[in-house]
């Protein structure tokens, strides 16, 4: 095993059984450090794990303090005005006195020469910066409990605890220093490498990144284009329907005398058809608004844009008298406009439009918060109702339960309701039974704040 | 003429003209009908210019009824036009239209729509619409004078 597979981790585990921390008397720590910020930081960090702190800004100001407070332990910086950390480490080793009291360097260690340097001065141990909570504590403890040998240290050999174990190493100093050398070597080395894969990596993800933002950039661009082409395209088909519609109607109009039953009836059928085609021309644009690409949400007042609905709908409403009772206030949601006009447009004119023979619609709304935290908006009407076995079926494309003639649509209403709910983050759904009237409901996130 | 001025409609589809002009008379509207294709007949028509330049023929309208979807120039290019000119800017324009964009809808006013009116598909309600343009502006509304200073 070689020195750089030291884990700080394990190490600090192992121990922590025999830790030499009593909590009679915690170990006082003299932290030498030039920075406030750092100071005060790894203050910080061993005072919340039971050390006692002395702090100090520079070697001088330290040494001073070992003479006189007697520290367990010394952390030190290394580049610090008036008196650096080798110098320190280096005077306190001279002295007969204070010899015995670890010193740990604190250093970005990136050469093999600042352990040489700190060897020669007498440091007890390193710790790497940047470094984290567990590897610093770890150390910390480390040199506590191997602090007793190294006065034991003779011609012979050296006594250490390593991973629990206790371990006699009767190599000479020379081997020692030669072996943690070359390891120490290769383990820079095995680090330049990673930092040189770390790069490429960062320089492929930073490629990679690019090539997204293009992909969507273009994809952005080809959907806007198929939008525009789809409107057109919507816009130029209902031309020659109002002419097909329109001339139809001057004909009727002009021949009616000349007509017999039959023609009149095929000419309002033209009629009939036209309008049908326009109408599924107009759904169809309106689901490709829903389902396009780009759907910026923001927050919306759920009674504005219901009431701007209701506007919209007042012919309609008015033409089958119905009645509309909106609960207020109801609360603020996240939504795109345009689709959330759109589906309270659908769900408002099926209510009115799937009503009971004779009896005006009836329609109900009002909102809840659901548990899930979103924001759940009932519209319940008093019409035919629905076949709960077709619950699921009729937010489908183009799926109808009754014919044209009675009900005229097209099928496309409630699969903008759910796409359009869906790809604004929410839910839709009905509840009914047939006869009973029909309570559809959307939910919706609420704004932040 | 007899003193009644025109109301006057552009739109590039000769079609959609041949039908408002139907509808127009069976609405029985009292105010004569002017139709010019597209936007730069139409510019050419307020301009007095080409053939349109005899203005006893071709009086200016109390009243424009301007498609947007034109090619060469749109209906918001013409309406950025007749707003500045002093001649023209306080005419009412009522924006015809088969656009299905609500944002045409704030485009329009924004840059001077009187009134915004979606071309319906079946004839009667198109006849029903010239009804209600009759009834509110050549019955109930007070026509602005275009010249400017007065």
């Amino acid at each position: 095993m070689s020195a750089s597979n030291v884990n700080p981790a394990s190490l600090k585990q192992s121990q922590r059984a025999g830790s030499k921390i009593s909590p009679a008397e915690p170990p006082r720590v003299l932290i030498v450090e030039d920075s406030a910020t750092q100071r005060e930081l790894l203050g910080h960090i061993l005072q919340a794990h039971g050390y006692a702190v002395i702090t100090a800004g520079n070697g001088a100001q330290a040494f001073e303090l070992v003479l006189r407070t007697r520290p367990t332990l010394v952390i030190s910086d290394i580049l610090m005005p008036e008196m650096d950390g080798y110098e320190l480490c280096r005077r306190i080793k001279a002295d007969q006195r204070l010899r015995s009291t670890p010193v740990v360097l604190l250093t970005a260690l990136s050469d093999p020469k600042d352990v040489i340097e700190g060897l020669e001065s007498g440091a007890d141990n390193f710790i790497v910066k940047p470094y984290e909570e567990d590897y610093l504590l770890g150390r910390l403890e480390w040199v506590l409990s191997n602090r007793d040998f190294a006065a034991r240290e003779d011609e012979h050999g050296v006594e250490i605890v390593f991973a629990g174990h206790r371990y006699f190493i009767e190599s000479r100093r020379r081997q020692i220093l030669d072996l943690l050398l070359s390891t120490y070597e290769a383990a820079v080395r095995k680090n330049d490498e990673l930092e040189r894969a770390r790069e490429a990596l960062k320089l492929a993800n930073r490629e990679l990144e690019q090539r997204v933002r293009d992909r969507t950039a273009k994809l952005e661009a080809v959907n806007q284009s198929l939008e525009s082409f789809c409107y057109s395209i919507a816009h130029d088909l209902r031309s020659p329907l109002r002419a097909i519609q329109g001339y139809t109607s001057v004909i009727l109009d002009q021949y009616s005398a000349v007509y017999d039953e039959e023609a009149r009836e095929n000419s309002k059928r033209v009629m009939a058809a036209a309008r049908q085609m326009d109408q599924l021309i107009r759904d169809l644009l309106a689901y490709g608004q829903v389902t396009a690409a780009e759907l910026p949400l923001s927050r919306l007042s759920l009674e504005a844009r219901l009431d701007a609905v209701i506007n919209d709908l007042r012919h309609e409403i008015r033409q089958r008298q119905a009645e509309i009772e909106v609960q207020r206030p109801l609360p603020e949601v996240k939504a795109n406009s345009m689709v959330l006009e759109q589906v309270l447009t659908n769900l408002l004119s099926n209510a009115l439009k799937f009503s009971k023979d004779d009896i005006p619609p009836k329609v109900r709304i009002w909102s809840a918060l659901q548990p899930n935290g979103l924001v759940r908006l009932y519209i319940q009407d008093n019409g035919i109702g629905i076949d709960p076995a077709y619950s699921e079926r009729i937010f489908g494309l183009f799926q109808r339960l009754h014919n044209t003639s009675k009900y005229p649509g097209t099928g496309v209403g409630l699969v903008i309701v759910r796409k359009g709910i869906e790809r604004m983050g929410g839910h839709a759904g009905v509840e009914s039974r047939p006869g009973e009237g029909a309570q559809f409901w959307i939910e919706l996130p609420r704004p932040k704040n | 003429m007899d003193g009644i001025k025109p109301v006057l409609a552009a739109d590039d589809n000769p079609d959609d003209l041949r039908l408002l002009q139907f509808a127009w008379r069976t609405a029985n509207v009292s105010a004569p009908l002017e139709v010019v294709q597209g936007g730069e007949e139409i510019i050419a028509y307020l301009r007095g210019a080409d053939r349109f330049a005899d203005r006893k023929l071709h009086p200016l309208p109390q009243l424009l009824l301007l498609d947007l979807k034109m090619p060469r120039k749109d209906g918001f290019e013409v309406l950025q036009w007749i707003r500045s000119q002093p001649g023209l800017r306080r005419l009412p324009v009522v924006v015809l239209t088969a656009s299905l964009h609500k944002e045409d809808v704030q485009r329009a006013f924004d840059v001077g729509a009187s009134a915004f009116l979606v071309k319906p598909v079946e004839l009667q309600q198109l006849v029903q619409m010239v009804k209600a343009i009759d009834g509110f502006w050549m019955t109930h509304s007070q026509l602005p004078n275009l010249q400017p200073r007065s």
